[in-house]
């Protein structure tokens, strides 16, 4: 993670960080194109302290064949315009009264699904890893 | 007295630590992160400095990494549910690295 930024609304605080990755893609971007990116993705984490399902509606899950085991991916996308989307997590962690988003890429629509999926996999590579075993041993 | 938050150990947590944990001084580093987890004023200050607490992500399960010591890898897995700490596991240093594996494997402790 390179950086961090934490929102201070209410009880609940934002905390977002973002990826190396995440920072390279953004510097790809025109100017409009970033400003943009992070006005989306402040709108978005500043839902979450009062407005919780109204932020979850502004993201979208790709349907992953990991198979989970019935665990929840955290794993979303969010819309930026009609070319670029932002991928990233976003886990509620209720100890540090927090919602942690992990920004992770922010790609062209066309490259959206392998990168997503790369994402997937890279995050829960133990669980792949897991399956194959299990699938050479079965 | 300090005030804790109730601790759950629904899978004999305590029990096994104090069976394969390899030395005496990971037992009480275990007995001092226990401590620690349950105790309120950590919550309410939000502070863990010995377990450096933290949250596991990508998984939408309030599920939490706890150090038992700075060095050795060896943690613990806790879920925090309704105001409780229960506790879900305790990991062996050398697989800390591999914690949705660990998590998949025990799927049940953690729903």
């Amino acid at each position: 993670m390179s950086n961090h930024c934490r929102w201070a609304i209410c009880a609940v605080d934002v905390l977002i960080e973002s990826t190396k990755s995440f920072e390279k893609d953004l510097d790809k971007l025109s100017g409009d194109e970033k400003i943009a990116a992070v006005t989306k993705i402040n709108d978005c984490a500043s839902l979450f302290p009062n407005q919780k399902s109204d932020g979850y509606r502004k993201l979208r899950r790709i349907p992953l064949s990991l198979g989970l085991n019935g665990y929840e991916s955290s794993l979303y996308t969010l819309k930026v315009s009609q070319k670029l989307r932002v991928i990233l997590t976003v886990d509620e962690d209720p100890i540090f009264g927090q919602v942690i988003f992990t920004l992770f890429r922010v790609v062209k629509h066309d490259d959206l699904d392998k990168t997503y999926r790369g994402i997937a996999e890279s995050l829960y590579q133990e669980i792949l890893h897991h399956d194959r075993e299990t699938a050479q041993v079965s | 007295m300090a005030e804790t938050l109730t601790l759950c150990d629904e899978y004999g947590i305590i029990y096994q630590a104090m069976k394969i944990l390899p030395d005496d001084q990971l037992k009480i580093g275990f007995l001092e992160a226990l401590a620690e987890l349950e105790n309120n004023e950590c919550h309410r200050t939000r502070t863990f400095p010995k377990t450096r607490l933290h949250k596991v992500k990508g998984v939408k399960q309030a599920i939490y990494r706890a150090d038992i010591d700075k060095t050795s890898g060896w943690r613990i897995h806790i879920q925090y549910i309704g105001g409780q700490i229960h506790l879900k596991d305790i990991i062996e240093g050398k697989k800390h690295d591999d914690v949705l594996y660990v998590i998949k494997s025990k799927k049940v402790r953690y729903e």
